[in-house]
């Protein structure tokens, strides 16, 4: 599929009119953890999943999910390192928007910010696009509550419920069979827990850890992440959840 | 601006807030300061709260200039979610690194020849260790911590009275009578201070507490003031009687 010296940069199309380095790093994101965010009845329930890679990593050190303002949080995956960037652009974005406009800054309007930057790296020679997607959750004074995605190619929607990573498929097709809008968040973490396990499967063999953090009426609508010791607990109930579905499956 | 000259904003404080008052008692740390902001002479308003929570377990009152004071808050409050977003939630910064903080603000400031003009007293308990920290930082940045700390002219009159009747175990109770009988001097002593007053006390328990403003009884019922003032200036007063 690469294109005789289309792929170098992403400064000019090919003949068919793609830029094979922005498709190269929603690669780096297809292949790696998945994350996913999804609209509840009272808030916001953003989580990832991921791989312990060494046996000698201390636990917990290999984060993903991030706060941008104390009422925005963030998860990401592919290249971690591009997605810390992003986070901490974000968070100078909105110290400044306060610091010039004297109110927090509107979810959208730092979605947007931030997905121009995405879309920057993506026209530039000697810059390479940002190999991670993103997923913001936030609430404003002007709309709410609000989650969006930001993908390599600057691409920036909002959604009721989004996934990204290798098991995109499966849990996106898991989220619009649940109707999580009718449903608290307290309701909904367990089973985005069980999503987020099902949608390694194939690496189920390996350590595995989950990170989830909400925003919700209960936490004041501030981006709150989960401890470990909880969420841990809720990997292993899932876990078994789920062993004993396919035990009846089989 | 003169031109030529860089830019300063306060050179004179404008509304300003009189004495705070800040002293250790058995549980923690108790903060005071009365109600009042002076435009001038005139009270511009009475029921302005002088003093805020900084995080959970550390607080701030400011005396002096009130935009300033407000100015202050705001760069506390950046550095408080900074702090929070950083660590997952978690508080890293603890009674004295604001303190200290806020002395290399006041220095910087001071330096640029453009001061924030306070006079400020923080105090934190931790809620981890249980350390008690009190100390008072003025518009040169100069630090100073204290078992008891007075800003502006409670300074002068207070500092005797709080002298002699401070001690490491005070009751909650005593500490407030304390400070009442401090806020009276200076509502008898300074013009620019009110009756009105608001205590913020800081525990292991119960973090930082802003009480409701209250007002303290004065004095004024004397023989004095009733029949003897004209009598008692009439000779100073009137020429040749």
């Amino acid at each position: 599929m690469s294109g005789t010296g289309f792929d170098y940069e992403c400064s000019s199309l090919s003949p068919e009119g793609r830029i094979f380095q922005v498709e190269y790093a929603e690669k780096a994101v297809e292949t790696s953890s998945t994350i996913l965010g999804v609209r509840c009845k009272n808030g916001i329930v953003l989580g990832t999943e991921k791989i312990v890679l060494s046996k000698m990593m201390v636990a917990g050190t290999d984060k993903r999910v991030f706060s941008i303002t104390t009422t925005t949080g963030s998860v990401v995956n592919g290249l971690t390192p591009d997605g810390k960037s992003l986070v901490y652009r974000g968070r100078e974005e909105a110290v400044q928007y306060e610091k010039m406009f004297g109110i927090k800054i509107p979810i959208q309007v730092l979605a947007e910010r931030l997905a121009m930057r995405t879309q920057m790296n993506t026209i530039y020679n000697g810059i390479r696009p940002y190999g991670t997607s993103i997923i913001l959750a936030g609430n404003d004074h002007i709309k709410g509550l609000g989650l969006y995605m930001i993908e390599p190619s600057g691409q920036c929607f909002e959604y009721y419920g989004c996934a990204s990573g290798r098991g995109k498929q499966l849990a996106r097709n898991e989220i619009e069979k649940v109707n999580f809008r009718e449903m608290s968040v307290d309701e909904a973490i367990p089973l985005i827990a069980k999503i987020l396990l099902k949608a390694q499967e194939e690496m189920k063999d390996k350590k595995q850890e989950l990170e989830i953090s909400i925003i919700s009426d209960t936490t004041g609508y501030k981006h709150k992440i989960l401890d470990r010791v909880f969420v841990d607990q809720l990997t292993l109930k899932a876990q078994e959840e789920i062993e004993n579905e396919q035990m009846e499956m089989a | 601006m003169i031109s030529g000259q860089p830019r300063t904003h306060t050179q004179v404080p404008v509304n300003i807030g009189t004495s705070v008052m800040g002293l250790r008692y058995k549980d923690g740390i108790m903060l005071a300061a009365d109600t009042a902001v002076a435009y001038g002479s005139m009270k511009k308003t009475k029921h302005a709260q002088r003093m805020a929570a900084i995080s959970s377990d550390t607080a701030i009152a400011c005396s002096g200039e009130m935009s300033d004071f407000q100015e202050l808050l705001k760069i506390f409050r950046e550095k408080h979610d900074g702090d929070v977003i950083e660590n997952d939630g978690a508080l890293f910064l603890k009674p004295t690194d604001y303190f200290n903080y806020l002395s290399r603000v006041q220095y910087q400031r001071r330096m640029k020849g453009d001061p924030l003009w306070n006079g400020s007293i923080i105090g934190g308990v931790r809620q981890d260790s249980g350390d008690v920290f009190l100390g008072m930082v003025d518009l040169y940045g100069t630090k100073v911590e204290g078992n008891f700390l007075l800003t502006g002219l409670a300074a002068h009159y207070c500092q005797v009275l709080m002298q002699n009747s401070w001690r490491a175990d005070l009751t909650e109770a005593e500490a407030r009578a304390i400070i009442e009988d401090c806020m009276k001097v200076m509502f008898y002593r300074d013009k620019k201070a009110s009756d009105e007053i608001q205590i913020t006390t800081i525990t292991k328990d119960q973090g930082v507490k802003i009480h409701d403003p209250y007002r303290i009884q004065g004095e004024w019922n004397f023989q004095f003031f009733h029949d003897k003032t004209n009598e008692f200036w009439r000779p100073i007063r009137i020429y040749n009687n």
